[in-house]
Parts: C-alpha cells; structure tokens; sequence
C-alpha cells in the first residue's frame, strides 16, 4: 500500500511529461501516446536486463547528461537573446521538429518506465512480477490519458526553446528524485560543496592566503560558511535553478521589435502590447518548471526513507593506546551492519564506525568526512547516508578516502576483533574534522 | 593579409570565445569528476601538463585583451559620433532601433524639446544627439581588463608556480640559498586588533651582508625573488633522552608539529627502538606557549608497541620512568614555509580588485542613471535616427517615437 502510494507522485509526473511533450512538438496524441507506451514498457522492463545497479548508473548518467545539456541549450538561448546572433524564431524551428518529438518521447518514456521499474525491483533480490506489471499498465494508463488529456491545457500554455527542454527534464528529475538511489540532486550538493571547498583551499593556497590561526574569529567564521552544507545547498540551488532562470531570463530580455518605422502611436502601442502579452505568456512555463523543480529538491532533501543508526558504544584505550573491539561482545560486529563507538581522551571524543567489509575483515572509518561538519552517517539499503548533506555512500566504496566518504581509520583485524591506535584516530579526528567543523585555532 | 588578420581578430574577440571556453572547462572538470575525487586539484595538474588545456586557457586573456581593444575602439568611435556625427552615418551594431525617415523638420526645435525631456543636448549643422544618465561603457573596459588579467594571472600561476619547502628555525640559518641563506634572528608571534587579523607573525631575518629585514604574514613578503609564505608554526625542543639499554644521552633538536596544543607528533630517537609521542599541554586562559614561551609536554614514551611510561613535563623539566629518561632542555619557535614562484599572484589579486570596483558602480549606475542616447544625422532631407537605452527603455523609447512623429510632421504639423 505505502509503495503503491509512493508511486503516484511518479505517475503523475509521468503525466506531466507526456502532457509536455504533447504541447511542445507536432505529434498527433495518438503517436505520441503510442510511442510514450512503448517507450515506457521498454523502460520497465531495463532494470530486469540489464541488472538494477547497471540501470541505475545509465539512468542517472543520462538524465545528469540532460542536465548539462539544458545548460548549454539554456546559456545559448541567453546569449541569443542578449547578443545580436540567432534570433529566438531559428531556436524553436530547430527544436521543435516532429523527430526532435519522437526522440524526445523514447528517451523520456524509457527513462521513466527504468525509474519506476528501479523503485520496485529490489537490489539484489528477487523480482516479483505482480507489482512491476501493475507499475506498467499504470504507466501505460498514465500516457494514453495524458496524451489525450494535454487538449485541455489552456492554449496559451506555449513551449518554445529551452522551455521545451527544461519542463519535461524537470518531471524526470521529480522522478529520479522520489528514490535516494535515483537522486541526482544530494550527489549535486556533494560536488559542489567538494567543488567550494577545494576552490577555497586552492584560492587560500594560490593567494598565499595566511592560515586560520591568524585570523579574527568572526572573519574565520565568515570563510568557515564556505566549507558548510548550507553553500553547497545554496550552490546546488543555484545550479539547479540557473539553466531555468537563464530560459526565463532570454524569453524576458528577448528585444521588443522595432517600431521606429510606424508613425501612428497607437498602432505602435498595440503592436508593443501584443508582444509583451505573448512574452509574458511563455514565461508561465518556466513557472511551471521552477515549481516542479522545487518539488524534486524537496523530496531529495526530506526523502521516506529510515536509516539505522545505532547509538555510540563508549570505548577505552588500553595501556600502549590501542583501542581493541571484540568482534563479539556488546554487538555482532559480523552482523553486517553498521556499529558507532566513542573514545574520549582528557576533553576530546572521537566518533567511529566499524563494519564487516566482503573481504572478510572490517572497514573503520570516523564517522565523520574530510568536508561536511560531523553529524554522521546512517546505514540506508545498500548505502550509508550522510546526514549533513544526505549523500548516499555506497556500502562497497566505505574505506576509500575522498569526498563524502567516511575518512578511514587504519586498523588491524586481530583474532579478538579489531585494533585501532588511539592517537592516529584522535589526531585524524583532529586534522579532518575540527577543520570541517570551522573551528579556530587549528593548524590546516 | 589584412583580411586574415581582420577575420583572426574578429573570431578571438566574439563575446562567444570566453562562455565557450568556460565551458570546455566546466564539462572537462565533470568529466574529471567522474574519475577523481579530487576533481579540481586533477584538472589543475592536467592544465599543468596539457599544451592543449594551455593553449585553451590562453585563449581567455587574449579573447578579453582583443575584445578590449575592439569595444574600446568601439567607444571612442561612439564618442566622436556623439560629440560631432563624425562619418555621417549609423553605423549598424551601434543602438537597439535605427530608422531612416523623410523630413524637413528642423533639428533645433527637436533639440529644445528633447532638452525639456532632461536630456542633455548637441546640436550642430544636420546633426542632434541627446544623451540622459552615465555610461557604463568604461566598466565594462575595467572588466574586460579584469576578466584579462584573471585569467592571464591563472595561466601564469597554473604553468609556472614553483613552491620550495623552508623550515624556518630560530637562530638557524635558512637553507636557501644555498650557503648565502639569512640567519633567523627573531620569530615573534603576538595578538593585533587587526580589521581581518588578531595575530601577527614577524620573522626577523639578517643577511649574510648585514641587512635586516622582517618577514611578516600578509601581504606576503618577498626573499629572494619568491614569495614568503609561512603555512605553520612549530616548537622545536631539545631533548635529551637516554634509556638503561642505550650507550649514552641522544641530543636532538626535533621539529614538532604540535602547536596549536590538540596534536600529538612522534619523535623516533635514532638507531633505537624508542619513539616519543609528544603534544603540547594547553596553556592557561589567556596564556600562548608559542608566544610566552612557557609550555609543558605531555611525553608518552613508547618502545615498540609497548608504551613504557606516560607524563608530562614542563620545558627545561625532566620525566623518568620505564627505565628512560627525558629532558625538554629548551625550545626554539620554528615555522614551516613555503618559498613560492608565482607571478600570477598580483595579476589575480589586481584583477579581483578591479571586478569588484567594476560591479559595486555598475549596479547603482545601471539601476538609478541608466545611459540612454539618440542620435540625428540629416542628410538631403533624409534624418538618419538611431536609439539605445542601457536601461529605462520603455519610457526612453517613447522620447525617441515621439521625437521621430515630430521629425515626420505626422503630429506637429
């Protein structure tokens, strides 16, 4: 029942893609019906040919090259309407072609039909029939109703130029986004806080910038933000939104026609007023656009999903400053999952994790990375999840260094369990994270 | 030749060569993302390496110096057809609407009626121009020259940065150069009431010549043709330490990284299983043990995996147990720097400068005094007129409208 209600908000942006691509391009409802249904079956059935991780990386590595795409297709229609080159007129013939339509509607229907078949197949286990049928026939339903029901959109609800592109790819991105595994928006905030945070340290460097020692407290805090969640949010909201707003911005900054030539006021006026009427009119798509877009970062930021997250087992070193946790004691450090420990030295704790890695032996890791401020990690299917900017981790990749990753903690695996050297991992904690958690008085 | 030339310069300094260039950068860096975690330091290293990336991101400043000579030719020909209709003619590129418009209407009347509009007037034989607000065409020069230095700074710092490592001790003498290095007389750290800074760092340095001269944090300070940049600061103690399975005393000056109080580094005492795993104890409120010079060492002395005894020891104090004992007979400040070879450094910093002046005038100038202008030329009973508005178009375009109706006797006759 909950995945069944999970998967209307997937409908209906499956809807609102058909509906787009209907008023966008000249097919006829019933070819572009019949090709969003056959595109859409043939989505379905991607997760089961080609395995649902592989579906998963073609998914998120086309819709991301989408993405790009609308860039370039948004910065040039700017730099049209700004510039004195190709006129609007020349965009929208090239884009609004009836093969631009078809392939529009193959892509977007297999990519929706894999997005909705990768939410019900799951990882690894057995596919049960029933539900990805019922998912099909839904989507199938979906399409012939929308194709035909696109009629009753009010007519000037126009698409042209980069509008064309972004409302379909922004129900896509809706739909990727429903799914943690999907989502393209909380691995875009990784990136760019990645981005922010080497661009900082590199201009710091470049810029023989002194270190923050020397800095007055509130000017560290201010360069501290730069290295927060909080600019990679901002950042990927403004990449985000930036293609769509450059759309909006060429349709608004388009040059009124010249009317220096007419001699009649009134006639001028008129002529004037029809076209800002007609320009504030397709400005309503990239409204549209901006909401659905809102929505998709909404979902990624507050996704229905529950993360384990055990509560910290406090530990002591012993006397050479070794750290020894039984493979078996207080927890099963067999079980697979993902277990939390504390060390504390004079006023100093250290939060980590340790968990049973395919190889037979265990990863340990802080449970902190080198870039966000340390709220920690929860274990999600198949993925840690990052708290504090929600990016998945994926389990078979926990131990390598880098990024969002948990920072990696040298241990060896003993009989007993595992052994861990106190100060490495109190001086990791302080070389990685106090710097992340914008605290003074530590050396970079 | 003229015309290759001609058509060379016009390519490079299309509007189009930066924003594409840019481009080729941004999907080369998702690329590179793809592969590295550390996308941006990759690319650096591949722009470093890559005659291609090279050439690519020479073409940003030399695009930006070639559009800068053609926009500031572009101005001075604007200034002269609006100070005297130089030419004769509007030329095409040059305002939002041109129009060509039988007429017989005096151009002076237009001028007094454009003047009661508020705008400020020249008028000559066959020639009206009119003008309102300020022009931003000048900033958009300082950009173009910002936009040119930027990237021609990257490009230095990119391809020709040289960075030397140079512990900087105390009463040492510095490595470099070699054998000719200043002695480092002085390392002063004290707390300022700076706008950005609350600690100042001064190293005094004498050359083997005799001159003084002092290093300091920010601008940096040049020695000997490179840039001076302290990255960290250290405590250097003399340690003493022996151990009833050792022949004798070892005496080492070790360099610790450990301040800020918070790390703990190790010292391995030489050709003996013995390390020393030494932090610095937090000093009293107020107090800075690498200011004040009064610091105590927490001291775990290790051999092997064994730890053997534990404690902390004040400087100039002693610690014995596990059979060792360990003396911190004194300290020098130390502090790790970097000689850096970059001549990019002041191009970026002067271009940074000059796009924040660029932008903190443009948006007032842009916003409140927008420049609008009009243009008349009156040839054999044929006005050439031509419009542009920086901003206020609507109400500057109905001026214009208006001025053409009169110009055409369709209203005023």
């Amino acid at each position: 029942m909950t995945t069944a209600l999970k998967y209307i908000p997937l409908l209906l942006s499956w809807g609102g893609i058909v509906c787009a691509l209907g008023r966008g391009f000249p097919l006829g409802s019933g070819t572009l019906a019949a090709i969003c249904v056959a595109a859409f079956l043939a989505g379905t059935l991607m997760p089961l040919l080609l395995g649902v991780t592989v579906a998963i990386t073609v998914i998120k590595g086309v819709v991301a090259t989408g993405c790009v795409a609308f860039w370039l297709v948004a910065m040039a229609a700017l730099y049209a309407a700004t510039g004195t080159g190709a006129s609007r007129e020349r965009w929208s013939r090239s884009l609004h072609s009836r093969s631009a339509g078809i392939g529009s509607a193959l892509l977007a229907g297999l990519l929706a039909g894999a997005a909705a078949a990768c939410q019900i197949v799951p990882l690894g286990g057995a596919v049960q029939p029933m539900p990805l049928a019922v998912a099909a026939l839904a989507g199938i339903a979906v399409a012939l109703l929308a194709a035909r029901g696109e009629r009753l959109i009010p007519g000037e609800f126009t698409l042209a130029g980069g509008a064309l592109l972004a409302l379909p790819l922004s129900f896509i991105l809706l739909i990727t986004s429903s799914s943690p595994r999907l989502d393209l928006f909380s691995p875009l905030v990784m990136k760019v806080m990645k981005f922010i945070h080497d661009f900082v340290h590199q201009f710091f460097e470049s810029m023989l910038i002194p270190d923050h020692p020397f800095f007055r407290p509130n000017v560290w805090e201010f360069i501290g933000f730069f290295f927060g969640s909080g600019v990679g949010l901002w950042g990927g909201l403004i990449i985000w939104f930036t293609p769509l707003a450059a759309v909006a911005a060429a349709i608004r900054l388009e040059r009124l026609p010249s009317v220096a030539h007419i001699r009649q006021g009134a006639q001028r006026r008129r002529l004037l007023a029809g076209h800002i009427r007609q320009r504030r009119q397709r400005l309503a798509a990239p409204l549209v656009t901006a909401l659905v877009l809102a929505a998709a970062v909404y979902q990624s930021r507050f996704p229905a999903v529950e993360y384990w997250d055990p509560a910290p087992i406090t530990v002591t070193a012993t006397p050479a400053g070794d750290l020894l946790i039984p493979e078996t004691g207080e927890v099963d450090l067999t079980d697979g999952r993902l277990h939390k420990f504390l060390y504390r030295q004079g006023g100093r704790e250290v939060r980590f994790m340790v968990l049973a890695n395919p190889a037979g032996g265990y990863t340990v890791t802080l449970d902190a990375c080198a870039i966000c401020k340390p709220q920690g990690y929860g274990q999600g299917e198949g993925a840690l999840l990052c708290y504090y900017c929600n990016t998945l981790i994926p389990l078979d990749t926990v131990g390598r260094p880098g990024g969002c990753n948990p920072v990696p903690v040298p241990a060896r695996s003993v009989t007993e369990g595992v052994r861990i050297d106190a100060a490495t991992l109190l001086n990791l904690w302080s070389k990685t994270v106090q710097a992340t958690a914008g605290s003074t008085g530590e050396g970079r | 030749m003229k015309g290759v030339a001609q058509t060379i310069f016009r390519i490079f300094s299309s509007r189009a060569v930066i924003p594409l260039v840019l481009a080729i950068f941004l999907l080369t860096y998702i690329g590179v993302a793809f592969a590295s975690e550390e996308a941006l330091i990759t690319l650096m290293d591949l722009t470093r390496r890559s005659l291609l990336l090279q050439g690519l991101l020479a073409l940003l400043p030399i695009s930006a110096a070639l559009r800068l000579a053609a926009e500031g030719a572009l101005l001075l020909r604007r200034r002269r057809l609006f100070a005297s209709g130089a030419g004769g003619e509007i030329p095409p590129g040059m305002f939002d609407e041109t129009v060509v418009l039988p007429s017989a209407a005096s151009l002076e009347s237009l001028g007094e009626r454009l003047s009661a509009a508020g705008y400020t007037v020249r008028c000559d034989a066959g020639f009206l121009s009119a003008r309102r607000g300020v022009s931003i065409a000048p900033l958009r020069l300082l950009r173009l020259a910002a936009t040119m230095l930027l990237f021609g700074g990257i490009l230095l710092s990119i391809t020709g940065r040289g960075t030397m490592k140079l512990p900087v001790i105390e009463g040492e003498t510095l490595e470099w150069p070699p054998g000719r290095g200043d002695r480092v007389e002085r390392i002063t750290l004290r707390d300022v009431d700076g706008m950005l800074l609350n600690r100042d760092l001064s190293i005094e340095l004498l050359s083997p010549e005799g001159r003084r001269s002092v290093m300091g944090i920010y601008p940096p300070a040049r020695y000997h043709g490179s840039w001076f940049f302290p990255r960290y600061l250290g405590i250097a103690p003399l340690v003493r330490f022996s151990a009833a399975d050792l022949p004798g005393e070892e005496e080492i000056h070790y360099l610790l990284a450990i301040y800020p109080p918070g790390k703990e580094d190790t010292a391995e005492i030489p050709a003996s299983p013995y390390r020393l795993a030494i932090s610095l104890v937090p000093a009293a409120e107020g107090d800075d043990s690498f200011i004040s010079g009064r610091m105590s060492f927490a001291v775990r002395i290790l051999k092997g995996d064994r730890q053997l005894h534990a404690g902390t020891v004040p400087l100039g104090g002693e610690l014995r147990g596990g059979g060792c004992r360990v003396v911190f007979a004194g300290f020098r400040r130390y502090v790790a720097t970097d000689l850096v070879r970059d001549h990019g450094v002041l191009p970026i910093w002067t271009a940074i400068v000059m796009v924040v002046l660029s932008l903190a005038c443009w948006l007032p100038l842009r916003l409140l005094i927008p420049r609008r202008e009009m243009l008349f030329l009156h040839n054999d009973g044929v006005v050439h007129a031509g419009s542009f508005a920086g901003g206020g178009r609507s109400r500057h375009a109905a001026v214009f409208h208006d001025a053409l109706d009169f110009l055409a006797g369709e209203r005023y006759d």
